[in-house]
């Protein structure tokens, strides 16, 4: 699908994720991601044996709500709604360079990559076919 | 390696909850897909409340099948990072603080997951 270019140019901005999918026994669920917009999709990295990707695996209809960051009164966000999958890659394939993600140290990042290579960790991409912003919110 | 106890207590995750403003919610669409919304929250005793513009497509979907999720989270930074998803079927609230424009659902916190980075041994 051809995403809105507002859309597509909040959701370059803003890495703040909620990755959405089906439990076992088909009731929504929803995982606090770090996630990065490219190529018409949200691509997050996970462990390959974790909930979120077997929830995939099992059923592939997921969609994710991506924030305008942490922190903020002026809350904002995007829906996604389409079809996750895995798949297994180097870290280098994460489209996370200039993004403005949340800091983490180098020995967390080198334990990511580390895992990438050998396999532990994957990536999960959510194509969509339908991506809107969702109702302001203003906390205050 | 048995995984990290990293889950809040009960007492850590009314807590927690008790300082939210809004969650991410997730709900069904009709053919099945997980779609999100941002939805303004509180606790109100043991469950938490969450409201839906009247109209809306999350109170269309949770017309059509109740199953939702909420989650919460913080990330101030990397080891302090704290969040909850609350798992259950919404049930209908009386009028919503809001006013007549929203619709205000409760969900009882006996399916949730959380998490708590500040719990993790710093061995790295």
């Amino acid at each position: 699908m051809k995403i809105p270019d507002d859309v597509a140019e909040f959701l370059g901005r803003h890495t703040r994720a909620f990755l959405l999918t089906r439990r076992r026994d088909g009731a929504p669920t929803i995982h606090p991601m770090t996630g990065f917009f490219a190529d018409e999709r949200m691509t997050m990295s996970t462990y390959r044996k974790s909930a979120k990707a077997r929830n995939v695996e099992r059923d592939p209809r997921a969609g994710c709500l991506v924030v305008n960051g942490y922190g903020k009164d002026d809350v904002r966000a995007v829906g996604l709604r389409g079809r996750g999958s895995l798949r297994q890659a180097e870290l280098a394939a994460m489209p996370a360079a200039g993004r403005a993600a949340p800091k983490v140290s180098d020995s967390v990042a080198g334990r990511v990559a580390e895992r990438m290579t050998s396999g532990k960790r994957i990536l999960l991409d959510v194509e969509p076919d339908e991506a809107a912003f969702v109702q302001r919110l203003w906390s205050e | 390696m048995p995984r990290e106890a990293i889950a809040m207590t009960r007492d850590e995750l009314l807590a927690f909850l008790a300082v939210q403003r809004w969650a991410a919610l997730a709900t069904l669409d009709p053919d099945g897909t997980p779609v999100g919304d941002l939805v303004p929250i509180r606790l109100d005793g043991d469950e938490l409340r969450f409201a839906v513009p009247r109209g809306a497509r999350s109170h269309a979907n949770i017309e059509h099948d109740p199953r939702i999720a909420c989650a919460a989270d913080e990330f101030p930074a990397y080891y302090e990072i704290r969040g909850v998803v609350a798992h259950g079927r919404a049930t209908v609230r009386a009028a919503s603080p809001l006013g007549p424009d929203w619709i205000e659902y409760g969900v009882p916190l006996d399916d949730t997951s959380s998490f708590d980075f500040r719990k993790i041994q710093r061995k790295y």
